[in-house]
């Protein structure tokens, strides 16, 4: 009987958290910059690897949490990946030290400044 | 039953971290702003989700998969974060427009 | 760190026979001298974390706390319509001498909700937060004196 209401449970968070997976997609079709777009695809990756931890509780399979692993290193690899060749396509790739990034926000202000 | 009770709640709870994560992903009006949100549920949301499911099962091979996910999660989701936030940084022209800098060091 | 290698084995193929046992043997001593040669592990880590084991278990609790209390900040930000936020991005500098407890500094500060670590150059940080009180007194914040005497302990 708790068995029973406890999957129902698990069945309604599964909804939920198909409607969250939804409001990410929209956000990532929308989003105006680079690092938005990112961002959506890295936690509908996170969301997904619960539902498939879900399904893997709710079976009582053992080999069913191996694909949410991998399916979590593979979100990770892809945003790291993703972010390094967007920078390295980027103009500005000098700013790789803390020093010139500072310079370069104080720059920026000083403009402000004199315009 | 009270194992399973004391699991739902957990659940419930990762569940709400999600759902404020997407509320606060539409509030914020910068993707800096919104990543905090995002990374929060990262972390908190998702190690909430799978120490309920962790409690849930006891103690056999699935509950410490699911432990070595949680270690993954602790260790990974700083390193995404952080190359997110370093990109937008870089990348951005006009940033200054977002946040004030404040500066407490010698360079 | 072999142990742990070996128990990572034993758990990813999900059951205990001795051809696994023996593969397991033989494949995390590979792994443990690839390590040693080429990524430079060597076991003074593990004779830190022998030293520190009581400091890391603190730390590990503050932590913890720190994430929910700063966490329960960022909700209020996010539900209310009447807070408004003043993003920073703070630039400081610390005083902690070994590597890796850098890197631990600021995957820490990193991993708490509303403040995220921008970039790290040699000991000078930079830091974004969502709001100004989370940015406050992030300089001499209660992970950099629980790390201090961390390193303390290395030398002592």
């Amino acid at each position: 009987m708790a068995e029973t209401i406890y999957n129902g449970f698990i069945i309604c968070m599964l909804v939920l958290l198909m409607v969250v997976v939804f409001g990410y997609f929209v956000r990532t079709i929308i989003g105006p910059h680079f690092a938005d777009r990112i961002l959506a695809i890295n936690s509908i990756s996170t969301v997904v690897m619960l539902f498939i931890s879900f399904i893997a509780v709710m079976q009582g399979e053992n080999y069913i949490v191996d694909i949410a692993l991998i399916y979590a290193v593979l979100g990770f690899i892809s945003v790291v990946i993703l972010c390094k060749a967007y920078l390295r396509s980027h103009k500005k790739e000098k700013a790789n030290d803390l020093a010139n990034l500072k310079e370069q926000l104080e720059n920026v202000k000083g403009e402000d400044k004199n315009v | 039953m009270f194992r399973l009770i004391l699991s739902a709640l957990f659940i419930l709870a990762g569940v709400n971290v999600i759902i404020t994560a997407l509320v606060g992903n539409y509030r914020f009006s910068y993707v800096l702003n919104r990543m905090q949100v995002g990374a929060t549920a990262d972390t908190m949301g998702a190690i909430l989700v799978l120490v309920g499911l962790v409690i849930k099962t006891g103690f056999n091979m699935i509950s410490l998969k699911l432990f070595v996910m949680i270690i993954f999660f602790f260790v990974a989701s700083p390193v995404c974060s952080h190359f997110l936030a370093r990109t937008e940084t870089i990348a951005n022209e006009d940033i200054l427009d977002e946040c004030e800098v404040v500066s407490h060091d010698s360079i | 760190m072999y142990i742990l290698l070996l128990l990572f084995w034993i758990i990813l193929n999900g059951k205990i026979t001795t051809e696994i046992l023996i593969f397991g043997v033989v494949l995390s001593a590979a792994i443990f001298w690839f390590m040693c040669r080429y990524l430079e592990y060597s076991p003074k880590y593990e004779m830190f974390v022998a030293k520190n084991l009581l400091w890391i278990l603190v730390y590990f609790i503050v932590l913890i706390i720190e994430i929910f209390k700063a966490a329960i900040t960022v909700y209020k930000r996010v539900y209310s319509r009447k807070i408004e936020i003043q993003p920073q991005m703070v630039f400081f500098d610390v005083d902690i001498e070994s590597e890796f407890l850098r890197f631990v500094l600021a995957n820490s500060i990193t991993i708490t909700p509303g403040t995220i670590t921008v970039d790290v150059d040699d000991n000078h940080f930079c830091v974004h937060a969502l709001d100004y009180t989370l940015a406050e007194g992030i300089e001499d914040s209660v992970f950099i004196k629980l790390l201090k005497k961390m390193e303390g302990n290395i030398c002592g």
